[in-house]
């Protein structure tokens, strides 16, 4: 991929308002060289598939909070993160010639963490989400009872089991990285 | 953390409270840890899925993912696919010209004589893909009620759009129900599918009208692709077919 600074503004200004064409371009310019590095340091398609979505939203987070002036070489940056994250995942130390000296990044637990709710979010059941959903729309348990056509205590029962299931996922997600100790 | 407290955080974080109850929220946290600790857990909770940019950006990372592993595991089968596809032109030429005699069958009867299902490509997926294990083995039984029927469940993710017509409209045709099949597939005529899938899609948008009676329309279309084809083979069966009307 050409390192051309005006198309690396324009495809990450692209990205920060979430536009496909911006995914899909990232994609096909990292994905082949990320696949490959997971394939040769213990990993298989998913898992490259996994860490693809993970790095690409933290990098979407960043550019939401700032301009991204700092990116000069996208290669290099895009590069850096997941390797980080993946031997991260590893829970493995960078070993001194692995370490990628243009960039250093670094995740913040809070975005960690935001991104592990939305991931399980997104593998909830379609009821949890639509619950959930209310929930944030600010929806009390009366009106969430008969949104959802039931009792108060079930819709009260409901919201509750939703949240703990949306945990306990999140639970699972860190326990899966602290089982790679 | 008890129910009076979860209603609580959720109140003080949907911004239901006064601002006196949001001050003695407020002192709570600072002098409750176990308190605070709930709180910050929601209040992550609350953040992350209110955020519905952010979520729509996950999800469209993830429809990016599937959709180019479907193209990958398409262009993988290409080369297997155009010597199948040689193949079979070259068989269907030989069998025409051992059959066939001055005034050939009716139109009608000619789409089932050119009438050979496109590969399954679904088939070119990995091991542990059993999802589509149904599907697959239907089509290559060629049992068209239940590819049909099995087509119906499948996802856009999973088999993109035109793909999925064109199959369906294979199904139909292979159990001869050239109307639907032309329904289908007529749209594409308008709105072009991805060049890899267009042109199959004319040929069986052609053996539908085909069957349909609608030999004239038939014969344009097929005109007309053969002009826009590549392939030398594809070509040969599309003069095959036209020389047959």
């Amino acid at each position: 991929m050409k390192d051309n600074p005006k198309n690396t503004k324009a495809l990450l200004e692209a990205l920060r308002v979430g536009k496909r064409e911006a995914i899909q371009k990232l994609y096909e310019d990292f994905f082949p060289g990320l696949l490959l590095f997971v394939r040769n340091n213990q990993g298989n398609d998913e898992d490259a598939k996994d860490l693809f979505q993970e790095c690409l939203f933290y990098l979407y987070r960043h550019l939401r909070k700032s301009d991204g002036k700092e990116i000069e070489n996208l290669p290099a940056y895009f590069r850096a993160m997941y390797r980080n994250r993946w031997y991260h995942h590893l829970n493995r130390k960078v070993k001194e010639d692995e370490v990628l000296r243009d960039y250093e990044i670094v995740i913040s637990g809070e975005d960690y963490y935001y991104y592990l709710y939305l991931i399980a979010f997104e593998k909830l059941g379609d009821d949890c989400k639509q619950v959930l959903k209310y929930y944030i729309e600010g929806k009390n348990t009366q009106e969430l009872a008969r949104l959802l056509d039931t009792s108060v205590d079930y819709a009260k029962r409901k919201k509750y089991l939703c949240k703990e299931n949306l945990k306990k996922i999140v639970s699972g997600l860190l326990q899966k990285d602290l089982n790679n100790e | 953390m008890n129910e009076n407290d979860q209603v609580l955080i959720e109140a003080y974080l949907n911004g239901q409270l006064t601002t006196e109850q949001k001050l003695d929220f407020e002192k709570r946290c600072e002098e409750d840890q176990a308190f605070r600790n709930s709180f910050e857990e929601e209040k992550q909770i609350y953040l992350a899925l209110n955020d519905r940019e952010a979520y729509d950006f996950i999800v469209k990372t993830r429809e990016v993912l599937i959709r180019n592993e479907v193209n990958r595991s398409i262009l993988s089968g290409t080369k297997r696919i155009s010597l199948f596809l040689a193949v079979c032109t070259v068989l269907v030429i030989a069998v025409y010209l051992f059959y066939s005699s001055p005034g050939s069958s009716a139109p009608q009867d000619l789409y089932r004589q050119f009438f050979e299902p496109y590969p399954m490509v679904l088939s070119e997926r990995g091991p542990g893909e059993n999802r589509f294990s149904a599907l697959i083995g239907a089509y290559d039984r060629g049992a068209w009620t239940e590819v049909q029927s099995e087509l119906e469940q499948v996802s856009g993710d999973d088999l993109p759009g035109a793909l999925k017509d064109l199959y369906l409209s294979i199904a139909l045709l292979g159990q001869g129900d050239g109307v639907r099949a032309e329904e289908i597939l007529t749209k594409y005529l308008d709105s072009p599918a991805d060049s890899i899938y267009q042109y199959t899609i004319e040929w069986y948008l052609a053996l539908a009208l085909l069957k349909n009676g609608k030999t004239e329309t038939a014969k344009t279309l097929l005109e007309d692709l053969e002009d826009k084809v590549n392939s030398t083979k594809a070509r040969e069966r599309i003069k095959a077919l036209l020389k047959a009307i």
